[in-house]
């Protein structure tokens, strides 16, 4: 039987967080959870296949979250989908030039967008 | 006089500031009551009876609202505090229009609305997501205070080095006497008031900036009961080394 693929939830508001690992795992997904960016870095040495990532965050914004990772070999190769509300162009720029592969506004997109998007990023990582 | 200015100046910003803080904060809680509600409605939890399902419908739609209100806010505060982001790539403004049409298609379906778009190939250089934006809220507008099987027309035509974009409704028309407040912030016409439609007053007055930032103008001539024409002017594309524009 193949692997269930894994997914990092990174978000520190608790209803966004268990209402996307409800619906990672309705899509028979496995879920790895981190509520700030410090406790995000120990959790991505699993080797998630994506991450959803929020930018404001304790201990550690998602920006330098994904600065880090994306200086590692190891973990630099996973696609990252940045779920934010912050908006501003300039936010979005920072964060691709860090390397986020997508940029999804929470509240102007529904979650069935969010998995759909996770999705078809599992399947180009195939 | 001076001192009068940089401190409304001074207040403004700040004012823009915590609007734009303020916006941020509030889209939080809303994003996680839209998550929830359509899981509700999706029966993701357990199939909802008739009026549960009409009920979290409402909740929503008011929350849908409230968003659209908070990221409205969010761009007057940018238009206020003078930090309009604005692109400058080579736009399509025929692509823009049929974007544009393609969110309007239900509403326009559901209100039998009869549409006819008359444009050519025409390219400007600008901000797409400003453009679309503009396009949106005029069409929008256009179909929401429209009758049920009223019309709705677009125009693009050259206008010398401009393009002239027009779109025209057989809606309910803005009385005369309101006429020049149209776009001003937070306006809305005594006549829609009574109408039973979403509407925050800021459509409009963003088009204006949005328009104004491209190097455009905008004005409206209306009837009421029998409709308005919005018309804006757009700067056409240079082509370097040419004297003609496309």
């Amino acid at each position: 039987m193949p692997e269930k693929k894994k997914i990092l939830i990174v978000e520190d508001d608790q209803f966004l967080h268990k209402i996307l690992v409800m619906k990672v795992k309705a899509e028979g997904l496995q879920v790895i959870s981190a509520y700030d960016g410090e406790s995000a870095l120990k959790k991505v040495k699993e080797i998630p296949d994506l991450i959803l990532l929020d930018l404001i965050l304790p201990q550690m914004s998602g920006f330098e979250f994904l600065g880090e990772i994306k200086m590692d070999s190891q973990l630099k190769n996973i696609p990252v989908i940045v779920l934010s509300n912050l908006g501003q162009d300039e936010d979005i720029e920072r964060a691709k030039s860090l390397g986020a592969q997508d940029y999804l506004i929470k509240a102007n997109f529904s979650i069935d967008d969010v998995i759909k998007k996770a999705k078809e990023w599992l399947v180009r990582k195939k | 006089m001076a001192k009068t200015d940089k401190k409304k100046n001074e207040l403004e910003k700040i004012k823009s500031e915590f609007i734009s803080v303020a916006s941020h904060k509030m889209r939080s809680p809303l994003s996680a009551i839209k998550w929830y509600a359509e899981s509700l409605l999706a029966g993701d939890v357990g199939k909802l009876t008739e009026d549960q399902g009409c009920f979290v419908k409402q909740i929503f739609l008011s929350n849908r609202r409230l968003i659209n209100l908070i990221d409205d806010l969010l761009r007057v505060a940018r238009v206020e505090g003078g930090k309009i982001e604005m692109k400058h790539e080579l736009v399509n403004l025929d692509h823009v229009v049929r974007e544009t049409l393609r969110k309007t298609k239900g509403e326009m379906e559901r209100k039998k609305i009869k549409f006819s778009y008359d444009g050519e190939r025409a390219e400007t250089n600008g901000d797409p997501d400003k453009l679309k934006q503009v396009f949106f809220n005029l069409i929008d507008n256009a179909v929401k205070y429209n009758s049920v099987g009223g019309k709705v027309r677009i125009e693009i035509k050259k206008d010398g080095r401009n393009y002239l974009c027009a779109i025209s409704d057989s809606g309910i028309g803005i009385p005369k006497t309101q006429q020049k407040d149209i776009f001003t912030k937070f306006f809305r016409a005594y006549n829609i008031v009574t109408m039973n439609t979403e509407g925050n007053g800021l459509s409009l007055y963003l088009v204006k900036a949005y328009i104004e930032n491209h190097g455009g103008k905008i004005w409206v001539n209306s009837v009421p009961g029998k409709g308005s024409a919005f018309s804006f002017t757009l700067p056409a594309r240079q082509i370097p080394g040419k004297t003609k524009n496309i």
